[in-house]
């Protein structure tokens, strides 16, 4: 076990049938940190997250959260969890108010407390002024501000949010993107996206799933740096001198001529700084560059089989 | 503890109450007991038991509607989900929601109250099986409402959820009204599991100390099975 670590997933498997949704996956996320966790659809991720959150009971394995052992103590790993789930659907006749004060009931906030507790969550998640509002009329966007309240209305060590931004429009996603972010510089965050581009700016680390096992926990500059860089130069010169050039250049594994495209491929030593100077200075004219790998997406797609 | 059962039972009482279908529901359940009033008192009699005794089948079915929405439409509608990750244990969980569906039904039948003070402003009935009857009709739908809620935490369809626990109760009634023309064990213990059997204490202005442990027990079977089924859900 990992000392450290806030929640822990040891060797965790769940079937649903003859089907292995999640196959001994084992991770773990510490205080302070935003763990991304990626997958196609149907990959184990919402599984996973179901049983962390005590939803689905693994068949085998161990999960901890808080030290807490969720199979001795399920109703205290819960406590320590807040969970926006994917479909995540309030009461639509109740007001946002009177939803998040139930929900304060049920995690047995004291009374003297709830009212604090329900204006803070409301605050943090961009709902101030909509206490009155029914949470029927409210728009998706807001509605899935309404799930995050909820998760963090009673202030938890470990949040667990499945597609948080799914549906929301590009304001409301940078919104929720920032309150996550700040969310996570004091607490532990699993967080579950399709959006590659989000993931990389919040998480440090991630897990990656494919066909219910985990084909890598690492961190995104390590799995990033392992795929290597490819570059794309549009020169105005020759473009067979700009490839002999550039094949000389620290990090550069290989160098191929398309028309007037140079395309150029290496190691995470490879810089577009580097590759653009030894361009210039051999009296070569730079039209374009742009960097066409290296990223989380290549890493991701080169993991995922399915 | 005790606040958390509380807490769910009170939203779902306003859930049912405050929406359309809990008010049609309420609303027909009060239209029927008033036919039935009318049908009971063409007998020229101000005895209630005639009108008491259909009223048990009708709370069976509304009893049925309301626990639908325990489980199978929060389901549905998604928001379950939260309401399980939740901290609070499964008892809990169960007792908020029969409270909720209970309580609801317990509201549909006060308005039926309405029923026997009409006949009391024209005659002057026995006001002992009035007692007796609701009496029975609180303990006959906790334990409806029981049935009904595993029913609804088994499935996520409204309509499955509805027919389901429906099909359960009336088999159960009838079951009993069948066993009249059996013979042996099975005419006994169809007799004994059947509510039909336990109604009639009541109707009669008599309360059974045996018919009132089977409609409790009846209502902790419930809790036990929906417990069970939560537990296969997870």
């Amino acid at each position: 076990m990992d000392g450290g670590a806030e929640v822990e997933l040891v060797g965790v498997t769940r079937r649903f049938g003859a089907r292995t949704a999640v196959d001994e996956v084992s991770l773990s996320a510490y205080p302070g940190e935003v763990l991304g966790l990626l997958g196609p659809n149907g990959a184990g991720k919402t599984t996973t997250m179901r049983m962390l959150v005590g939803n689905l009971r693994p068949h085998s394995g161990l999960i901890r959260v808080g030290g807490v052992d969720a199979a001795v103590d399920p109703v205290g790993v819960r406590r320590q969890i807040g969970y926006l789930p994917e479909t995540s659907s309030a009461y639509p006749e109740m007001t946002v108010r009177s939803f998040l004060e139930y929900c304060a009931r049920l995690r047995r906030l004291p009374r003297t407390t709830r009212g604090a507790a329900v204006s803070r969550a409301m605050r943090d998640a961009g709902l101030q002024g909509h206490g009155p509002m029914r949470i029927g009329a409210l728009s998706r966007g807001y509605r899935q501000r309404v799930g995050l309240a909820q998760a963090l209305v009673h202030d938890p060590a470990v949040l667990v949010l499945d597609e948080p931004t799914a549906g929301l429009d590009p304001r409301q996603r940078v919104e929720v993107r920032d309150l996550v972010a700040r969310i996570g510089r004091t607490r532990t965050v699993l967080l579950s996206s399709h959006l590659l581009s989000e993931v990389t700016d919040l998480c440090r680390r991630v897990a990656v799933l494919d066909n219910g096992r985990l084909v890598a926990l690492e961190e995104v500059a390590v799995l990033t740096a392992r795929v290597g860089s490819r570059l794309e130069l549009r020169v105005s010169g020759s473009a067979q001198r700009a490839a002999e050039v550039v094949a000389g250049v620290a990090g550069v594994d290989a160098v191929e001529v398309r028309g007037q495209v140079v395309v150029v491929t290496g190691t995470a030593r490879l810089t577009t700084a580097a590759v653009a100077a030894a361009v210039v200075s051999a009296g070569i004219g730079l039209e374009e560059m742009r960097t066409t790998g290296g990223s989380l997406e290549a890493a991701y797609l080169r993991l995922v089989k399915h | 503890m005790l606040a958390q059962a509380l807490a769910i039972a009170r939203r779902d009482i306003r859930s049912i109450w405050l929406s359309a279908f809990g008010v049609g529901c309420g609303a027909g359940f009060l239209a029927l007991s008033g036919v039935l009033l009318v049908v009971d008192l063409r007998a020229d009699q101000a005895r209630l038991d005639g009108w008491f005794s259909p009223l048990f089948v009708i709370e069976a079915l509304l009893a049925s509607l309301f626990s639908v929405r325990s489980f199978a439409e929060e389901e549905r509608t998604g928001s379950l989900e939260i309401l399980m990750t939740m901290p609070l244990g499964p008892w809990r969980l169960v007792a908020g929601k029969i409270l909720g569906a209970g309580g609801a039904l317990v509201i549909a039948l006060a308005t039926t109250v309405v029923c026997p003070l009409m006949v009391a402003l024209v005659a002057n009935p026995d006001p002992g099986p009035i007692l007796t009857g609701y009496t029975g009709l609180v303990l006959a739908g906790l334990a409806f409402v029981s049935v009904g809620v595993v029913v609804s935490a088994a499935t996520d369809s409204f309509l499955v959820a509805a027919t389901g626990s429906s099909a359960v109760l009336l088999a159960l009634w009838f079951g009993g009204v069948l066993a009249g023309g059996l013979s042996g064990r099975l005419r006994t213990v169809l007799t004994y599991l059947s509510p039909s059997s336990h109604v009639t204490g009541f109707l009669r202005g008599t309360l059974s100390l045996e018919d009132a442990v089977y409609f409790l027990s009846l209502a902790l079977l419930g809790v036990l099975g929906t417990r069970l089924v939560l537990e296969a859900r997870r």
